[in-house]
This record gives structure tokens, sequence and C-alpha cells, in this order.
């Protein structure tokens, strides 16, 4: 399938990628465009729009588009997923809905690689994978020693 | 960074630590009046600083994020080298962040 969303990519639109990839379509194709063409382009190329406004797979009260991804496609029984969704979140929106205390660190490190210059959206994400990677493996830890909200929130 | 220095002693020798240490020491000045130099260094140093010991305050609100992507990249990395070079990257988007903040 075909996965659209907003180009300049930041939190979520690097870690719902991730997810796709790894979880929901191992044979996705990742398209990245201006904010107001994502809905006609997805139309026309039969692409599944995600974290855009108004969509299914978006931003819904104060949870995020990876979290509406989880839902969607039952990831949700999957704790580690979970968290891991908590810290997007709290990385991505204002963190009141969790206040999860590792959401700044994830967010300042995502906006920085915005500043390593990378040629697009696509060579961002293929780059920044390895920070999702490394989140789920700490989150599938936390799990097994039975700490689902992380090591930090008290 | 002293955080990484971690990862490269994981499981070596104690005499190899021991020269690690003092090699460590003695270039600690020479890294510190680099830190007084360069402003973002000096603020890396501090998140370092509060990510790698446990804090009761946290006053460096990215300390925890950048913990734990620390750890995971232990826990998904083959050795310390990759490590290493998959920690620089996290610090090159760290530094990249704040020398625009």
């Amino acid at each position: 399938m075909k996965w659209i969303t907003r180009e300049r990519v930041k939190v979520d639109r690097v870690a719902c990628p991730w997810l796709i990839k790894k979880f929901v379509d191992k044979d996705a194709e990742f398209l990245f465009v201006p904010a107001d063409q994502v809905m006609d382009i997805a139309a026309r190329e039969g692409a599944i729009p995600y974290d855009v406004k108004g969509v299914e797979l978006g931003h819904h009260g104060k949870e995020c588009s990876f979290e509406a991804i989880l839902k969607k496609y039952n990831l949700a029984n999957d704790p580690a997923l979970v968290l891991l969704g908590k810290i997007v979140n709290g990385a991505d929106t204002d963190n009141t809905l969790w206040n999860q205390p590792e959401g700044p660190g994830l967010e300042a490190i995502a906006e920085g690689f915005r500043h390593l210059g990378y040629k697009d959206d696509h060579e961002q994400n293929a780059a920044e994978w390895i920070v999702y990677d490394a989140l789920y493996a700490y989150c599938q830890e936390m799990v097994r020693q039975g700490k689902l909200d992380g090591d930090f929130k008290s | 960074m002293l955080w990484e220095s971690h990862m490269v002693l994981a499981g070596q020798e104690e005499a190899l630590i021991q020269r690690f240490l003092v090699q460590v020491d003695s270039s600690y000045g020479e890294i510190l009046s680099e830190l007084e130099k360069d402003p973002v260094l000096h603020r890396i140093a501090r998140i370092v600083d509060e990510a790698d010991v446990v804090q009761e305050v946290t006053l460096e609100a990215t300390a925890p994020g950048l913990d734990l992507i620390c750890r995971g990249i232990r826990l998904i990395s083959p050795d310390d080298w990759v490590a290493l070079e998959r920690g620089r990257l996290i610090y090159d988007a760290l530094y990249a962040q704040l020398a625009v903040e």
C-alpha cells in the first residue's frame, strides 16, 4: 500500500512510518507532500492518509496519530508499543495526556534530525528509524520489568 | 563523552579499565575548557550528567528521553562500537537542536 502524509516530518510522521513498516505493511511505500495537497494526492494515488487533520489515522482528542494506528490495526495488545505510543505522544503534543517524562528528549532529538542535512523526508526517516528501534527495545525491556509506564514516571 | 565510556568499559579487564580512566582524567581538563568555549556543548554536558545519574529533581527536561534512547541503542546494538556510532547520531541531532534553540 501507499501511505501519505504532510512533508517536513518531525515526531509522529517518523514514528508512524516506522510503525507501519514494522507492524502493519512491510511493503509500505511512503509519500510526503505539501499539507494542502495530501487529500488530493491520496485520492489520486489510492494512498492511505495519516497524521493529517480530519482523517481516521490522525490526532483524536489528545491522542496522536501513532496511537490511532495502534488502535486501528489491533497493535494495542502489545504493551511495549502502547508505552512507545505514550512517549511519542509526549514528544508530539503538549504531553498533558500521559505526562511521559521521556517526551521532551525525544522531541528535541526529533527536531534535531531536521537540521542534520538530509535531502528529503525519505532520507530523514531512514536515518531516524534507529531512534524508534531503540525506543521500542527500551519499552520491551520496561514491560519485561513490569514497568508499563517506563522507568521515569512516578 | 564519559556517558559513552560505560559501553566501552563494560566487560573489559580491570587493568585496561584503569588505564582508560587515567587517560580520561588527563584529558578531562582539556574537554572542560573546550566546553567553556561552546555553550551548546556545555548544555549537552549538563543534560548528559542528568541522564547519567539518577536525580531527585530534573532540571534538563530532555535528560530522561536521551537516557532511554541511549539505553535502547545499547539493547539493539551488537557491540559497543556500533552503539557508539549510533549514539553519535543521537548526539549530533541533540547538538543541532540545541544550537538552533
